[in-house]
């Protein structure tokens, strides 16, 4: 098992979005944040992958979200949009050319086998099943200020996080003959997906855990 | 053409969160045997129910207050003959997310969108909001859903129940218009499908 593919969440583009933004509006945290993930590129160079899933909840969130500027009672003009649009769009290109310079690839779901696995009746699965104590103990243990917006929303897998969990877990299956790490910012979604792995929570039936997999932070 | 009614997980929300209308309980009893519910939104839903304001400090009753709630949703949508189904994974739906990509990256369709129905769309469509949103969280991915739905049913006239004026309004212009999706040289859309609102029925 000598190859290794890192597969990135999509706070990983957020923090490549933030290496373009004047220093001096960033925090420390956020600055630390963004030497880790040069560093993450800088020594894994042709061994990272982008998930579609990753690339589809970065979509949602920086294309299709737009903040109002101004007046509250501002009407939305096609102009306003165009302007915001192309300042996306400059902002992406950045993120793009940065992975094509630290030579990122792709994952494409419909190039998966599944081997009987439904993707999302596995991510409803996962997210019926109880939080065991240990983990819920684990979870709450965590520094508040590194996982703020986690404990102020009380979220675990919520949103995309159930489908790229189960997503993962298909790919390493499939790859089966190498080590596949997923590596998020989100210590919650580590520290629930590790789990989840190690303990093999019996949350579908006939569902056999990756190996290979391994869930870390930045 | 029998209809198929695809609620979306917003709808079901509101049942879950007991806001339901009369409006909402008519539409289900008048629509027995019609309305499913695919696993996507299913999961969706969940993940809205059981990952999302978990109380870490009281867990164990506050997941049994919200799995009382689920069996209760559940019920209602058993009296209601709501069925569920699973995603057939065949090639066209594996498809899914290059789809939901090409969608939520189509700025010139949504520019066309804003210019044409400027002045309609007002603010007060979101009240308590400080942000305009299009295909956000898991929007395009549903929709996608919805369209490969229709492209494998296309016997059946296939409605796509939301809860959002703006979201009819933004999904019914892509279908109407066949907006051509980037990279996606051989997309067909189809044409049995349409989005409506609840007052629609």
């Amino acid at each position: 098992m000598s190859d290794k593919i890192i597969l990135i969440d999509t706070n990983i583009l957020f923090n490549i979005l933030n290496r373009f933004r004047n220093r001096e509006s960033l925090s420390k945290y956020e600055l630390s944040k963004i030497i880790k993930t040069d560093k993450l590129f800088k020594n894994n160079v042709g061994r990272i992958k982008i998930p579609d899933v990753v690339i589809n909840e970065f979509y949602a969130n920086f294309f299709n979200t737009m903040n109002i500027l101004g007046s509250r009672k501002k009407f939305l003009k096609e102009n306003d949009y165009r302007v915001w649009m192309n300042l996306q769009y400059s902002a992406w290109s950045q993120i793009v050319a940065f992975v094509m310079t630290n030579k990122v690839g792709s994952v494409k779901f419909d190039s998966f086998k599944f081997y009987g696995y439904n993707l999302f009746a596995l991510a409803t699965s996962i997210t019926e099943y109880e939080i065991p104590k240990k983990l819920i103990d684990e979870l709450s243990t965590i520094s508040a200020k590194d996982d703020y917006a986690n404990v102020k929303s009380g979220k675990l897998f919520d949103g995309m996080d159930s489908i790229i969990l189960s997503y993962i877990f298909i790919y390493s299956l499939e790859n089966s003959g190498k080590k596949v790490e997923f590596v998020t910012g989100d210590n919650y979604f580590k520290l629930g997906g590790n789990y989840f792995i190690k303990n093999k929570l019996p949350v579908m039936k006939n569902f056999k855990y990756p190996t290979n997999l391994k869930i870390r932070g930045l | 053409m029998d209809m198929k009614i695809i609620i979306d997980s917003s709808i079901l929300g509101d049942v879950f969160f007991n806001k339901k209308s009369k409006k909402l309980d008519y539409f289900f009893k008048n629509n027995r045997n019609n309305i499913i519910l695919p696993d996507f939104i299913l999961s969706e839903l969940h993940s809205n129910i059981f990952h999302k304001k978990i109380d870490f400090d009281n867990y164990n009753q506050w997941f049994k207050l919200r799995w009382s709630a689920y069996e209760k949703l559940l019920f209602f949508l058993s009296i209601n003959n709501v069925e569920i189904i699973y995603m057939d994974l065949n090639s066209e739906m594996l498809k899914i997310f290059n789809i939901a990509n090409a969608i939520s990256s189509m700025d010139k369709k949504i520019s066309l969108f804003i210019k044409e129905n400027e002045g309609k769309l007002k603010y007060n469509y979101f009240k308590n909001a400080s942000v305009f949103k299009f295909f956000n969280y898991t929007s395009s991915i549903m929709f996608s859903y919805v369209i490969l739905y229709s492209l494998s049913n296309p016997d059946s006239e296939v409605v796509f129940l939301v809860r959002h004026h703006i979201l009819k309004k933004l999904e019914n212009y892509f279908i109407e218009n066949k907006i051509k999706m980037v990279g996606l040289d051989n997309f067909i859309w189809p044409d049995n499908l349409k989005v409506k609102l609840l007052s629609d029925f």
